[in-house]
């Protein structure tokens, strides 16, 4: 396969991204494991369709569409469907997805204190360990938002649930970021403590959202497209540069963005719909660089994998019991709350990827399927378990959403670009109710 | 980024655009000197995002001086390019020439579409006699002015030869720049004798410079190497490709109109599935993409009802890719070469404008166009841009004998234009008063009550 077909084939896939979005069906699955099964299908390890220089080739796409996804992440950070996420649940999202980071992490770590980690230095080992956490920490808003629409769900628990995994992409971003910068670039000429590198990426990504702010200050046309796409280029590639993690540069971008704005509900309708159209094609590349022959030579990491999966499960069931015990709302749910938390997708997806290209080998390798098991284990337990939970609530219903009523421009509004009547359009064409 | 004047931009918002443009340049610079040799991807994505906000930064800061956005972008490549601030590395500006493909395809699209069918048969007969007598004295006058002025780079052809290079020189001079047009006209969204007139000649003109070039190269090979004979293979060549991308590109219309009847959605990947798809084939095939998705415009446009649509479509897209191919475009300018050749490149221009503005005066007195189109006809020949490039890479390639002399002098010719011309066109749509309102601003969008949704 060429690289122009290659490119064809992601804009078909984001074709299809962005055709689902303006749909009100939950099409394909919450986590998009199965464009993840296609890349991995297509990749240089299956079919060898897409050969590995051809994935290369593509980086710089790549980087770009995590840290777009990332920045809308930062954009939409705090809300769900256009409202605020109240504040305990927020703090409590954190803290789950830090809980269960903190135990995968922990674990990975305790476990290379018994068994021998062959080939990896010491620094690999706390790489692979803090890293393992920080792609299992995630509970993916995806999956309690594919339920909701395809069970026309309505509810606390719902509610609670998906405000949760809203917030919580913020642990493994942060930590991602935190754990790039203690590895920066070779090539920098500056010496610096890990510490100080963190705050230089955070900066970068504070003064690139503020400046973005400052520049859609009464924005026209084409150049609000301009802005938004030429500060998150000059980030992703200036984080690249200097070894930073791009996705925590532009999930902080887009935080610094939302709250320096004005335009921020705007700008949040603006680029909310090209998520998806964003998501498959990355996942599909995502899927073809997964390389499973570090794992295969070195059995160890495949043993690092299950335990991460394993104490993730055992990190989600405490979150559930944290849940449980300080929000009445999530008290109905019953003990086995943390088994619907195990949902995880595009962020953990992320993450691992981000990590796979910043650290090829075996680490980075071995990350990534840390974050596609993940996903897939997610896809088999939580999201049935989450409907059976949400039915026995009483919060779901068999009965499918209202058709929605034709859409009525005022006619008094002035003409504006496309782009956001667009995006005003789609976000009002939502079920009432429905969680997005 | 504050918007034109009608959305308000104060002094106090140019100032915090120029502090931003400030803060943006530091974190180039800072990133330059801190990893220093680093010419990977991450210096191409880093380059890319800042030529497109410096660009679109500095075109609102040219704005109060009247200038077109496209000098703004010129401007920010040239400064920020390898040649002055060195912000953005060769490498780096030579990686990003994917975009000038999505970027011509656009542009092509764009002009196509632009042309209706009703305003050509208006203005028939106008343009017959405009470029008739462009091409015809453009190539002969401009021709005779650099076989007098014999720069030294022709100093040792015989006659003959001299007569060849004039020859290729002359056609060199007709060539124009749709993507500056085109620039201009999207930003100033005018509409109006002068800017219908500009963009039917400027385009016609592209398919004039295709078979002028193939005749002059066919006419000036026995001239200049007396050895070799004229041959006519060129023309069957260029009959192939012409009649070729007429037809694809009419098919490619088709099936553009019928798919913006059928569904019409997610128009930009669409874009850029064309852009990039379509002529990775076009280029296998040995067809013209300009002229392909040209005719592909020009048949969603004149035979199906989805025009409008599909320009604004191309506007959306187009907006911030021409910002990034005009500030290629300017990084790219040799500024170093300009300065070698200054005096030769000055006096090929003015001769080239001031043949230029006199032919377009005749041809509008002998077709008795409209006074806006008299008086104002030839601004947007000034530019030449990226064919008028190709052009001079053609014949260094073809001509070794004194074809790189001819590229470095067609370069610096070509910098000088791009730079003028946009400005003399934007200052003459301005004064014919066709220039229309801004696009509405952010502010106006959060302003608007919201859809009401029943």
């Amino acid at each position: 396969m060429s690289a122009i077909s290659l490119l064809m084939g992601l804009l078909l896939l984001s074709y299809v991204g962005s055709l689902i979005i303006g749909g009100q069906k939950a099409r394909g699955l919450p986590s998009g494991i199965e464009f993840l099964a296609l890349g991995f299908a297509v990749g240089p390890h299956a079919l060898g369709l897409v050969e590995r220089s051809m994935i290369a080739e593509f980086e710089p796409l790549v980087q770009v569409a995590l840290g777009w996804l990332a920045f809308v992440v930062g954009l939409d950070f705090g809300r769900v469907n256009g409202r605020r996420v109240r504040a305990k649940p927020m703090v409590l999202g954190v803290f789950c997805a830090v809980l269960t980071g903190g135990t995968v992490a922990l674990t990975v770590y305790r476990f290379f204190c018994y068994v021998s980690p062959f080939g990896i230095d010491p620094t690999g080992v706390l790489l692979l360990a803090c890293g393992a956490g920080a792609v299992s920490a995630e509970t993916t808003r995806f999956g309690v938002q594919w339920v909701a629409v395809r069970w026309n769900v309505k509810g606390p628990v719902a509610t609670l649930l998906v405000e949760i995994a809203s917030a919580d992409d913020f642990a493994p971003l942060v930590a991602a970021g935190a754990i790039f910068a203690f590895a920066p670039s070779t090539h920098v000429t500056l010496v610096m403590p890990g510490a100080g590198w963190f705050l230089l990426s955070l900066s970068l990504g504070g003064l690139l959202g503020t400046v973005t702010a400052l520049l859609l200050r009464g924005a026209e046309g084409y150049t609000v497209w301009g802005a938004l796409i030429g500060t998150l280029l000059l980030g992703v590639g200036t984080a690249t540069r200097f070894g930073f993690c791009t996705i925590f540069v532009t999930f902080t971008m887009g935080i610094a963005l939302a709250s320096a704005s004005p335009h921020r509900r705007a700008l949040r309708r603006m680029v909310t719909p090209t998520e998806r159209a964003v998501l498959y094609p990355m996942l599909l590349l995502a899927g073809a660089h997964i390389d499973a022959r570090p794992l295969l030579e070195n059995r160890m990491l495949i043993a690092v994998v299950a335990l991460a999966l394993l104490a993730r499960v055992v990190g989600k069931l405490l979150s559930g019991f944290v849940l449980r015990a300080t929000l009445p709302a999530a008290r109905p749910a019953g003990p086995l709350f943390g088994i619907v938390l195990l949902s995880s997708g595009p962020v953990s997806v992320s993450c691992g990827f981000a990590f796979a290209l910043r650290f090829p080998g075996r680490v980075g390798d071995t990350l990534l399927v840390c974050a596609a098991a993940s996903a897939v284990l997610g896809e088999l337990v939580s999201t049935f378990a989450l409907k059976n939970l949400l039915t026995q609530l009483g919060e779901a219903t068999t009965v499918p959403p209202p058709p929605l009523a034709p859409i009525k421009t005022a006619p008094s509004v002035p003409p504006p670009p496309p782009s956001f009547e667009a995006a005003r359009t789609r976000s009002t064409s939502a079920p009432p109710g429905a969680i997005r | 980024m504050s918007g034109s004047a009608p959305h308000g931009k104060t002094w106090v918002g140019r100032g915090i655009d120029m502090l931003s443009l400030l803060i943006l340049s530091c974190i180039m610079w800072g990133a330059g000197t801190l990893v220093p040799g680093h010419e990977g991807e991450a210096a191409v994505l880093g380059a890319l995002g800042f030529l497109l906000l410096a660009g679109t930064l500095l075109s609102e800061l040219v704005e109060v001086l009247g200038m077109p956005h496209l000098t703004g972008y010129l401007f920010a490549g040239i400064l920020a390019g390898p040649h002055v601030l060195h912000l953005v590395d060769h490498a780096s500006v030579k990686r990003l020439e994917p975009v000038n493909t999505l970027a011509i395809a656009l542009i092509a699209l764009a002009g196509g579409a632009e042309l209706r069918i009703a305003t050509l048969k208006q203005e028939l007969r106008s343009l017959v006699v405009a470029l008739a007598l462009q091409t015809i004295l453009g190539v002969v006058l401009i021709g005779g002015v650099f076989a007098l002025a014999r720069p030294a780079f022709v100093a040792n052809l015989p006659f003959t030869g001299l007569v060849g290079a004039s020859m290729l020189w002359g056609v060199l001079a007709i060539a124009r720049s749709p993507s500056a047009l085109l620039g201009v006209l999207s930003q100033t969204r005018a509409n109006g004798p002068l800017a219908r007139f500009s963009l039917a000649q400027v385009m016609a003109s592209d398919i004039v410079v295709v078979v002028m070039l193939a005749a002059a190269i066919t006419l000036a090979r026995p001239l200049l190497d007396p050895g070799t004979t004229l041959s006519t293979s060129a023309f069957r060549a260029l009959g192939h490709e012409i009649l070729g991308s007429v037809s694809l590109g009419t098919t490619l219309g088709l099936v553009l109109a019928a798919y913006l009847k059928v569904s019409g959605g997610q128009l930009l990947v669409v874009l850029f599935a064309l852009g990039f798809g379509a002529t990775e084939v076009l280029h296998y095939l040995n067809y013209e993409p300009l002229l392909t998705f040209m005719v592909a415009g020009f048949v969603v446009q004149n035979f199906s009802k989805q025009g409008e649509r599909f320009i604004h479509a191309i506007e959306q897209t187009g907006g911030v890719v021409y910002v990034v191919f005009f500030a290629c475009a300017g990084a790219h300018l040799n500024v170093p070469l300009l300065k070698d050749f200054w005096s030769t490149a000055l006096l090929l221009t003015v001769a080239r404008a001031v043949v230029t503005i006199g032919t377009a005066r005749l041809s509008s007195l002998i077709a008795k166009d409209q006074p806006a189109v008299t008086k104002y006809g030839w601004s947007p020949l000034i530019s030449q841009a990226g064919i008028a490039l190709g052009i001079a890479s053609i014949v260094a390639a073809k001509f070794p004998s004194f074809g790189s002399g001819f590229r470095d002098v067609a370069i610096a010719c070509v910098a000088l234009n791009e730079m003028v011309g946009p400005v003399l066109f934007k200052l003459a749509i301005d004064r014919a008063k066709e220039t229309k309102a801004p696009t509405p601003s952010l502010s106006d969008v959060e302003d608007a009550p919201p859809a009401a949704s029943v």
